[in-house]
Order: structure tokens, then sequence, then C-alpha cells
């Protein structure tokens, strides 16, 4: 039983992504999810576009590969 | 030359005394399996369970996995003073014993009652553990030590099967096990994965409907207030039609009592209510489509059945009309990340509930929208 290799575990974590609004110039952005990020709250990170520190976090999830045809 | 050859082939190799060797032992594996019929069956016995052995070394590594996530979360959120190990390995093996039900009068509000227990005490211990821990993570902690728990229940009931099977050779309780295998080790891998989801916070695919509900009232919200424990209800006015929005209280991980809320909301608000709507995801069938919307009638939600009990009989007792809208996920998708095709479900869901109000409310009145699911990183 001990000799079991544990790299053969079934799927990989794949880790969300935050997507931001500001609330100002309504720009839309994303970056790699960080801990305490939840839907609907406002942070004061800064805009991109207008400059302005207020973006609402409008969702959170894993982005999924883009199929190829 | 030809004519020897094919003569030998004929009489065997009975010249060089190998080809008795050769009858011999298949006459030895003969008399074998005729005095020895379950001889077979020994064989494929084992061959099961070195499979399953296998498979339980996966699931221990899993439920190891988890553990460690669980103490290191701790150690990292709620900044305990002494090591919390042993307090969560105790947490692990914590049990809830369900009502009896010989008599089945009142069971729903008897495991009702149990389950609240067991919620509050398990809450009240990570608490303890997580002097630092705001509030809403303490849930979501719960949520993690919830799925540590599972993993563990799982691996042990296994891994009790696995070895009575082997104690008493008996290959009809390991031919079961491992037909059960595929989806015990699919269960045990989402867990895994959901993990992570509360480790950190992050929403859910069973989240779905709290996040299609939280899209609906966002920005349009008159009031919002806590009308049972962990459930928020919001108020908003959609063309000309009142629409309370029940909920579980976000960003923690809780399904609240969205049963308890909208039965609350119904004696407080009369004869006005004149449409009751549940969202929720739905697991799919294999070939279904995620993130798929299908609408029908009834109480969409899942769990232990006091929610659904609770809604249906009010809405049976004043005679309201039930309207559902499931999301189709998997049973992996429920419990891990929200996946993308998921979280925009959240927005033709919107769309589509407006449409019923407007069709199935008339002007004046009020209906009640109840997203289901865990509000884990939805606030």
């Amino acid at each position: 039983m001990e000799g079991f290799q544990p790299s053969k575990m079934l799927q990989k974590y794949m880790s969300p992504i935050t997507f931001l609004t500001c609330t100002s110039c309504g720009t839309e952005n994303s970056r790699a999810f960080k801990e305490d990020d939840y839907v609907f709250k406002r942070t004061n990170e800064v805009c991109p576009k207008c400059g302005k520190n207020e973006l609402l976090i409008v969702g959170i999830y894993v982005k999924e590969k883009e199929k190829k045809t | 030359m030809m004519e020897d050859f094919f003569l030998n082939q004929l009489g065997g190799l009975e010249d060089t005394g190998l080809g008795t060797l050769v009858w011999l032992i298949w006459l030895g594996f003969m008399m074998l399996f005729l005095f020895y019929p379950t001889m077979s069956q020994r064989i494929q016995l084992g061959y099961m369970l070195r499979d399953l052995e296998k498979k339980l070394v996966r699931l221990k590594l899993a439920k190891d996995e988890v553990r460690d996530r669980a103490i290191d979360t701790i150690k990292r959120v709620g900044k305990p003073e002494k090591d919390p190990t042993q307090d969560i390995d105790k947490l692990m093996e914590f049990f809830m014993i369900s009502p009896e039900s010989m008599d089945p009068y009142g069971i729903v509000y008897k495991l009702e009652h149990i389950l609240e227990i067991g919620e509050s005490k398990f809450e009240e211990e990570i608490k303890k553990l997580s002097p630092a821990a705001e509030e809403y993570k303490v849930k979501t902690l719960a949520n993690l030590l919830e799925v540590a728990r599972t993993t563990n229940y799982l691996y042990r009931v296994v891994r009790h099967y696995y070895l009575l099977g082997k104690k008493t050779a008996n290959i009809y309780l390991i031919l079961q096990l491992q037909m059960l295998m595929p989806q015990l080790m699919e269960i045990t891998e989402a867990l895994r994965l959901a993990s992570y989801a509360f480790a950190y916070g992050q929403p859910i695919g069973d989240g779905i409907g709290v996040l299609a509900v939280a899209k609906l009232a966002y920005g349009k919200e008159k009031a919002r207030y806590e009308i049972a424990r962990d459930t928020t209800v919001s108020e908003i006015d959609f063309e000309n039609r009142r629409v309370l929005i029940v909920r579980a209280t976000g960003p923690g991980g809780t399904v609240g009592r969205p049963g308890e809320g909208v039965k609350k909301l119904i004696e407080r608000e009369g004869d006005n209510v004149k449409l009751i709507i549940t969202i929720d995801a739905g697991l799919r069938l294999e070939g279904d489509e995620s993130g798929k919307m299908v609408e029908g009638v009834g109480v969409a939600i899942g769990g232990p059945g006091i929610d659904k009990y609770k809604i249906e009989e009010i809405a049976r007792e004043r005679q309201i009309p039930l309207y559902a809208f499931v999301i189709y996920e998997s049973i992996v998708e429920a419990i891990t990340p929200m996946k993308e095709v998921i979280a925009k479900a959240a927005d033709s869901v919107v769309e589509k509930v407006k449409s019923v109000l407007l069709e199935k409310v008339p002007a004046g009145s009020t209906a009640i929208v109840a997203g289901i699911g865990n509000s884990v990183g939805i606030g």
C-alpha cells in the first residue's frame, strides 16, 4: 500500500479569476483571485482607465479553456 | 522430412519426455479446478482486492490532503493560540444521530432540531479554534471541516468493507464495493477540490441560485434584513410588483434557512403573495449540458428536506403556485469553484425570472424569489 504514487491523483485544482468593474467608468478588468474577494465586494483598487479607486467585483469563476475547432 | 514433422506434431512431444510433463501439469490444473471449484473465484478476488487497495490508497491520500488543508487554514485564518490538530481530528469524528422514524409524526421538526444543534455545536467549536476569524469566515471554516469530516467518513466506510471482504474472502461483498468505487472516487475527488474553495472562500457551483438572486437584487434593494438564521431578505420593486428575495447570508459559507424564511414571509404578508419561485443547482444526467437552465413546478431545494417541506406545506395551505428553475451541474461542479458556464447561466436565470414575474404575478401583488445554495464567496 505504501508504494502508490501520489502523482496519480485525478484532477488538478484550477484557481478562479476575479472579474471587476469600475463603478465610475464601467471598465471591465480581471485578475487572479485573492483571498477575501467575494462577488459584489467594493474594493479600493485603482481603475486602469480612469484612475478612480473603487472597483466592484462582479464575478468569480474558473475560466474554461477555449475549445480548439 | 515433411512427413516426419507432421507425425511429430500429431504424436505430440512424447518422444522427448517433455510432452508427458506438460500433459501432467495440464492434468494437475484440471484436477485442481475440478476438486477446488472456488479456485477461479479466489484468483478473481485477488485481482479485485488489489484494485481496491490501490483505490483505498487514493482515498487515504485525498483524506489526508483535505485534513492538512483544514489544519493549515484554521492556523492561517483563525490564528489559534495552541496547535488545533487534536481538536480538528476530534471534529472529524463528530456525528449526528437521525431521529427515530418508527413513528414518523413530527419527524421533520425533530430532524431540524438535531441538525440545528449539530450545526451550532460545530460552529461553536470552530469559533473557539479560530479566535481571529470574522463571523462569516467561521461559517466557511465550518464548511471546510464538514468536507474533511465527509472525506474521512467515506474513507473509513470503504476501508471497512475492503477489510471485511478480505477477512471473509467474500467475493460478493468486494464485487459490490468495486462496482461503487468509480462514483465514490468521483465524490472524493470533488470533496478534495471543494476543500480549496472553502479554504479560500471561493464561490462554488452550488451557489448559482444565490448568485442569480443577488444579481436580481443588486442596485434595486429597498430594504434588507435577516428573516431567519443566516437567511437574508432583500425587498425590491419590479414593474409595480413587490419582490421579496430570500437567500443565504453571504459571503460566508452557509445555506441558511430558506424554508423558515419563506414561511415567515408568507405568514407576515398573508394573501398578497401570489407566487413562489425557487432557483437551485440540480444534478445533471450524464450527457446533459452543464449550465443549462430548465424550468418546472415545485420547490427546487435539495438537502435533508426540511426547507422543501416547510415551503410545500405553507404553499398548499395558502394555495400559492410554486415555480422552479434548476441549473444543471455535475456533483463535482456543484462543490468545486464555480465554472464560467455556470456563472454565466445566472444572467439568463435573472431574465427568465423577470419574465415569469411579469407573466404570473398581477401588478400590485407580491412574489417571493428564493435563491437556494451555498453563499460562500457571494456578498
